[in-house]
C-alpha cells in the first residue's frame, strides 16, 4: 500500500512539472515568432526614448524577439493616411503609442491591433468625442499621472509638519482633480486651499493671498497656470516668501522649484512593456485597466530648499537626485 | 463732459459685442504630457542673486503689478502715493513732483527715476517731467522704491533714492491688450499692448494717447500726448540673450517753472540696448529730447532745449566661494545741450567705476560694502561709499544697519543758465530818463555738489504669514544744498554827463546790472521713521497701512528757513476680492501741514506760505464680466471731493476726479 501511494505521489509531481512545462512552452510557442510592433512618437524627445528604451527591456526580459518599426514625429496634425496604410502593410502583433497625440491617432483610426500606450498624462484624450473611455476596447497602458494621494504622502514625507497645502487651478480643467485632492487631503489629515482663477492673468493676484495661508504651492497640470509667465511668478514668490513650490517634473525644480515627484520614464517603458507582453499573452486590452507609474523620483533643488530654510528628513533626501546646490 | 459720455455709451454698446465674440473663443485644450518635457528658463539662478526683499541692504518697497491695478491710479505718482517715505505732490493736473524724505520741492531734482535701468531725468535741471515719461501703467510690471541714498552703485542723482519703472518682457505681454479710460476733466487716455514670441525673438509694440484738462480751467487743455515703444528680445543661447527698446513721446505737457505755468511742446526719443552674458551686463541708451516752451521768465522769446545722453555700463558679478559675491563695473554718460537758455552748447563726459563685496559668514549674516567713484568735469571726482549688515537671528525676523554716502552733480541749468529778466525800469525823475536795472540769472560753474550722509536702521518681521510689519528709523545730513544766492551787482547807474556814480538816499551806489546766481545755501538735518503693516484677513480681505514720520531742521532756504515738509503722513488701503471677480478698494490718504518759503518777486525775499494738512479717500470698484477677457473698472479719486492745494500759489485746487476704464484682451 505504501508503495502504491508513493507511486501515485510520483506520478503526479512529474505530471505537474510536465504540465508546467507544457504550459510554459505554449506560452513560448505562442510568441515564439519575432513580434512585429509598430511604435508610434508623438515628438522625438528623449523622454519618449527612454519610455522606448525601457519596453525594449521588459520584452527582452521576457525572452520575446521582437521587431519595432518606429514611426517618428506624429506632431500635432491627425494621421495621415500614409501612416494608416504603413501600419497595415506592417501587420503589426501590437502597436505601442508613445505620448498623447500618437495614443489619440492609433485610438481613432486602429481597431484590430492592440494597442498600448505610455507616457500619456491623461489618458482621456484630448476631443472626448473620441475618448479612450468611448473606445477603450482596444487599448490600454501605463499614465504619467501620479495619483494624488500619492504625491501628498510624498509630500508630508518631505515636510512632516506639513498641514496647508494650495494650489491655483481652472475649474473648467481641473475640478475632478481638486475633487480627488480634497479626499486625498481629506485621508492625510491635511487642508488643501483651492483657489480657482478663469486665466493666467488672474494668477498674481491669487497667488498674493494664496501664499500667505498655505505651507506649500502643489503645482498641477493647468492651462492657466503653465505658462512660462505664471510658473515665473509662483516660483518667484514661493522663493521671496520661504513658501517651497512643487514642481510637475525635473525642468521645473532645474528652474527653482523646491522639489518634484515625477515617473521614471524608463520604467513607465517597463510597465508598458509587461502590459504587452499580456497581449500577447493572450489578454484583451479591456481585461487590464491601464496602470499608474510604479516607480516615481523625487527631486530636490537644494540650493532652494537651504535659502527658504526648509530640512528635509536626511533619509528622504538620500533617495532623492539633488539637482543643484 | 461730452466724451466722457460718449465713452461710457461705447463701453456699453460695444460690451454685448466683445461677449459674443468670446463664445466663439475656445476653450483651451487640456494639456498633455509635453509640458513636463519642455525645458524652462531658469528662474532663480545661484549667480543671479534672487533677493528677499528682507535681505535688501537698503529701504525697499515693492509697487506690484496687482498694487497698481487695486489702486485705480491713472498716473505713475498716483501710484507712488501710497509707498512710505515718499512724497508726491500734485501741483497741477499735469505736473507732479516726487521725491522722499523731505527733499520734495518744485523742480525736484534728487531722486534717480529709471525705467528698465535707463534714466529718465533731463540732466538739464536734473528732474523728472513725470507725465512726459514715455510708459503706460498697463506696460508696468513692477516698481521698485529705494528710499535710501544709493551713489555707491547708481552714482549722481541717486541722492533721496531710486525708482526703477520695470516694464513688461514681451513674454509677459503675449498677446493684445486695448486699454480705454475717460473720466472728468476730459481724461481720455486709450492704449494698446501687443507682444509674442517667435522662436528665440519675442516683441512687445505699445501705443498710448493721453489728453487732460486742467483743474483750473476745464476748458483748458493741459495735456495732449502720444507715446510709441517696441520692445524686443532674443535669447541667443542659455547664456546669453540680447534686448532692444525704443521709443518716443510726443506732446504737450504743462508745467510750472518759477511761478509761471508754461505749456512745454516737445518729442522725446530714446533707444537702448542690453546684452547678458552668464553674469556679465552690460547696457548703452540713448536719450534725446526737443523741447521748448514760453519763455520761463515770461521776457523775450521761447526758450529751447535739445539735449542728447549716450550712457553705456558693464556690470560683472563673480562668486568667490559660497560666501562672497563681487560686483564691479564702470561707465560713462556724455551729456550734450544746445539752448538758448544757457550761456553757450555744451557737453559733459562723465566716467565712474565702482565695486560692491557682498559677505555671508553664515546663513544669519550678510554684510555689504560699496564704493563708487564719479568723475565730473566740473567737480572732479566724488566718492560714494556704503556699508550695510543684515542680521537674522530668527526666521522672519531681520534687522538692518546701514550707513551711506550720495551726492547730486550741479545741472546744466546750476552750473551754465543765463537768462535775462525784463529790465525794471527806475523812477525817472529823479533819475535820468531811461534808467532800468538788468537782471541776468546766471549759472555757477563753481558749485560744489549737493550731499547727503545716511543712517539707517531696519526691522522686519513675518508674524504666522498673515501680517508682515516693516520698521524703519533714519537720520540725514544733507549739506551744499544748491540754491539761489543773492543778487550780485555788476554795475552802477552814474550820471550821463558826469559820469558820476547815482546814490539811493542812503548814499548807496544804484546798480544798473544785476545777476543772481545759484550757490551752495546751508544744510539740513532730518530723522524720522516709516511704519508699514500689511494683514491678510482672510482670503477676501487684505489690510494695509503705513506712517512716515520726519522732523526736518532747514538751513538751507534764506532767509526766513521756515519751509518744512510735512510731519506725518499716513497711508490706509482696503482690498476686497470676491469669487466672482469684482474687488473693491478704499485707499486713504493723509498728509501733514507743510511749510514753504517762496520767492515770488524774484527779490530774495521769500514770503511763508502754509499748505494745509489734507485726507483724500480713494475709491476702485472692478468687474470683471464673465466668460470674458474684458473687465471694467470704475474710480473715484477724492471720493469726498475734499478740495485742497499740493503747492501753495500757483498750484491747483484739486478736487474729486471720476473716471472709468475698460480692459479688453485678445
Amino acid at each position: 500500500m505504501r508503495k502504491v501511494l508513493l507511486f501515485i505521489q510520483i506520478i503526479c509531481f512529474l505530471f505537474s512539472l510536465f504540465l508546467n512545462y507544457s504550459l510554459i512552452n505554449a506560452q513560448q510557442r505562442n510568441i515564439s515568432k519575432d513580434v512585429k510592433i509598430v511604435a508610434l512618437m508623438s515628438h522625438d524627445y528623449n523622454e519618449y526614448r527612454e519610455a522606448l528604451e525601457g519596453f525594449k527591456e521588459a520584452l527582452k526580459e521576457a525572452n520575446i524577439k521582437f521587431e519595432i518599426n518606429l514611426i517618428n514625429n506624429i506632431g500635432d496634425n491627425d494621421f495621415n493616411p500614409k501612416i494608416v496604410n504603413e501600419i497595415q502593410k506592417i501587420k503589426p502583433n501590437l502597436i505601442l503609442a508613445l505620448g498623447t497625440r500618437a495614443s489619440y491617432n492609433a485610438n481613432l483610426h486602429i481597431n484590430d491591433i492592440p494597442i498600448v500606450f505610455s507616457m500619456v498624462l491623461n489618458p482621456n484624450f484630448n476631443n472626448s468625442n473620441n475618448s479612450y473611455e468611448k473606445n477603450n476596447k482596444n487599448i490600454t497602458g501605463v499614465t504619467l499621472s501620479i495619483p494624488v494621494i500619492k504625491q501628498f504622502s510624498t509630500l508630508k514625507e518631505i515636510i512632516p509638519n506639513l498641514k496647508t497645502v494650495g494650489v491655483i487651478y481652472s475649474p473648467d480643467e481641473n475640478s475632478e482633480l481638486i475633487k480627488e485632492a480634497r479626499t486625498a487631503a481629506k485621508q492625510l489629515n491635511l487642508d488643501l486651499v483651492a483657489a480657482d482663477v478663469s486665466n493666467e492673468r488672474e494668477v498674481p493676484i491669487t497667488l498674493n493671498n494664496l501664499i500667505r495661508i498655505v505651507d506649500v504651492i502643489w503645482l498641477i497640470v493647468d492651462n492657466a497656470v503653465n505658462s512660462f509667465e505664471s510658473i515665473k511668478h509662483i516660483i518667484l514668490e514661493g522663493f521671496r516668501n520661504d513658501i517651497p513650490v512643487m514642481g510637475l517634473a525635473e525642468n521645473y525644480v532645474v528652474a527653482g522649484a523646491a522639489f518634484a515627484v515625477s515617473a521614471d520614464y524608463k520604467n513607465v517603458g517597463f510597465q508598458s512593456g509587461n502590459m504587452a507582453i499580456k497581449i500577447l499573452n493572450g489578454y484583451e486590452p479591456s481585461q487590464l485597466p491601464y496602470e499608474y507609474p510604479q516607480k516615481v523620483v523625487l527631486y530636490v533643488n537644494e540650493r532652494i530648499t537651504d535659502g527658504i530654510g526648509l530640512k528635509i528628513p536626511e533619509k528622504i533626501l538620500k533617495k532623492a537626485i539633488v539637482i543643484s546646490k | 463732459m461730452k466724451s466722457f459720455i460718449l465713452l461710457i455709451m461705447s463701453g456699453i454698446l460695444l460690451t454685448p459685442l466683445l461677449i459674443d465674440a468670446h463664445e466663439k473663443y475656445q476653450k483651451p485644450k487640456k494639456s498633455t504630457e509635453e509640458i513636463l518635457f519642455e525645458p524652462i528658463e531658469t528662474i532663480i539662478t545661484a549667480s543671479k542673486r534672487e533677493q528677499r526683499i528682507q535681505d535688501s541692504p537698503s529701504t525697499i518697497s515693492i509697487i506690484t503689478e496687482e498694487d497698481i491695478k487695486e489702486s485705480g491710479a491713472m498716473s505713475i505718482p498716483d501710484i507712488l502715493r501710497f509707498v512710505p517715505g515718499i512724497d508726491v505732490m500734485q501741483i497741477t493736473s499735469s505736473h507732479w513732483e516726487v521725491n522722499a524724505r523731505g527733499l520734495n520741492q518744485i523742480r525736484s531734482n534728487k531722486m534717480l527715476v529709471m525705467i528698465d535701468g535707463r534714466s529718465v531725468y533731463f540732466d538739464y535741471y536734473g528732474g523728472v517731467i513725470w507725465q512726459g515719461l514715455p510708459i503706460m501703467i498697463e506696460d508696468i510690471s513692477r516698481i521698485e522704491v529705494i528710499r535710501s541714498p544709493i551713489s555707491a552703485l547708481y552714482g549722481a542723482n541717486a541722492f533721496s533714492g531710486i525708482i526703477n519703472i520695470i516694464t513688461k518682457s514681451p513674454r509677459e505681454s503675449a498677446g493684445t491688450n486695448f486699454s480705454f479710460d475717460g473720466g472728468n476733466l476730459n481724461n481720455l487716455r486709450s492704449s494698446f499692448i501687443h507682444g509674442g514670441r517667435n522662436g528665440k525673438l519675442g516683441y512687445k509694440f505699445s501705443g498710448h494717447l493721453r489728453n487732460v484738462n486742467s483743474w483750473r480751467d476745464h476748458n483748458n487743455n493741459s495735456e495732449k500726448r502720444a507715446i510709441a515703444n517696441i520692445k524686443l528680445d532674443y535669447l541667443i543661447n542659455g547664456r546669453s540673450s540680447l534686448s532692444f527698446d525704443t521709443g518716443f513721446e510726443r506732446g504737450n505737457i504743462e508745467q510750472i517753472i518759477l511761478s509761471e505755468i508754461l505749456k512745454f511742446k516737445g518729442t522725446t526719443n530714446y533707444a537702448k540696448l542690453n546684452y547678458n552674458y552668464l553674469d556679465m551686463k552690460f547696457q548703452f541708451f540713448w536719450n534725446h529730447g526737443n523741447v521748448s516752451s514760453p519763455s520761463f521768465v515770461n521776457y523775450g522769446g521761447d526758450s529751447n532745449i535739445k539735449y542728447n545722453t549716450f550712457d553705456g555700463e558693464i556690470l560683472e558679478t563673480l562668486d568667490l566661494g559660497s560666501k562672497n559675491t563681487v560686483t564691479f563695473g564702470g561707465s560713462f554718460r556724455i551729456n550734450t545741450i544746445e539752448s538758448n537758455i544757457i550761456d553757450k552748447d555744451h557737453q559733459q563726459n562723465l566716467f565712474a567705476g565702482f565695486i560692491q563685496n557682498e559677505f555671508r559668514p553664515n546663513k544669519k549674516i550678510n554684510t555689504l560694502i560699496g564704493l563708487r567713484i564719479d568723475n565730473h568735469p566740473l567737480v572732479k571726482n566724488n566718492l560714494s561709499p556704503r556699508g550695510s549688515i543684515i542680521i537674522e537671528p530668527w526666521r522672519n525676523h531681520t534687522f538692518r544697519l546701514t550707513a551711506s554716502k550720495a551726492f547730486r552733480n550741479p545741472s546744466f541749468t546750476d552750473s551754465y543758465l543765463k537768462v535775462p529778466l525784463e529790465p525794471k525800469p527806475l523812477p525817472s525823475p529823479p533819475l535820468p530818463p531811461g534808467s532800468k536795472i538788468d537782471i541776468t540769472i546766471i549759472g555757477n560753474e563753481n558749485l560744489s555738489p549737493e550731499k547727503i550722509k545716511t543712517f539707517e536702521f531696519g526691522y522686519q518681521t513675518f508674524f504666522r504669514r498673515k501680517l508682515k510689519m516693516k520698521i524703519d528709523l533714519f537720520y540725514n545730513r544733507i549739506d551744499d544744498f544748491i540754491g539761489t544766492g543773492d543778487f550780485n551787482a555788476i554795475s552802477f547807474l552814474r550820471d550821463p554827463i558826469t559820469g558820476k556814480l547815482i546814490l539811493d538816499s542812503e548814499d548807496n551806489p544804484i546798480p544798473s546790472v544785476l545777476t543772481q546766481s545759484f550757490v551752495n545755501l546751508g544744510n539740513a538735518e532730518a530723522f524720522g521713521g516709516e511704519l508699514e503693516l500689511d494683514l491678510l484677513v482672510n482670503n477676501s480681505i487684505r489690510l494695509r497701512g503705513n506712517y512716515s514720520y520726519l522732523d526736518m531742521q532747514n538751513r538751507y532756504t534764506l532767509p526766513d528757513l521756515y519751509q518744512r515738509p510735512p510731519k506725518n503722513k499716513f497711508n490706509i488701503i482696503f482690498d476686497f476680492f470676491f469669487k466672482n471677480g469684482t474687488s473693491i478698494n478704499l485707499l486713504g490718504h493723509y498728509v501733514g501741514k507743510t511749510r514753504w518759503d517762496i520767492d515770488t518777486n524774484n527779490d530774495s525775499k521769500p514770503e511763508k506760505h502754509d499748505i494745509k494738512s489734507y485726507f483724500i479717500v480713494d475709491a476702485r470698484l472692478a468687474y470683471r464680466f464673465p466668460n470674458t477677457k474684458m473687465n471694467m473698472i470704475f474710480i473715484i479719486h477724492n471720493l469726498f471731493n475734499n478740495i485742497h492745494k499740493e503747492y501753495p500759489i500757483i498750484g491747483e485746487s484739486i478736487g474729486r476726479r471720476i473716471g472709468i476704464r475698460f480692459n479688453i484682451r485678445l
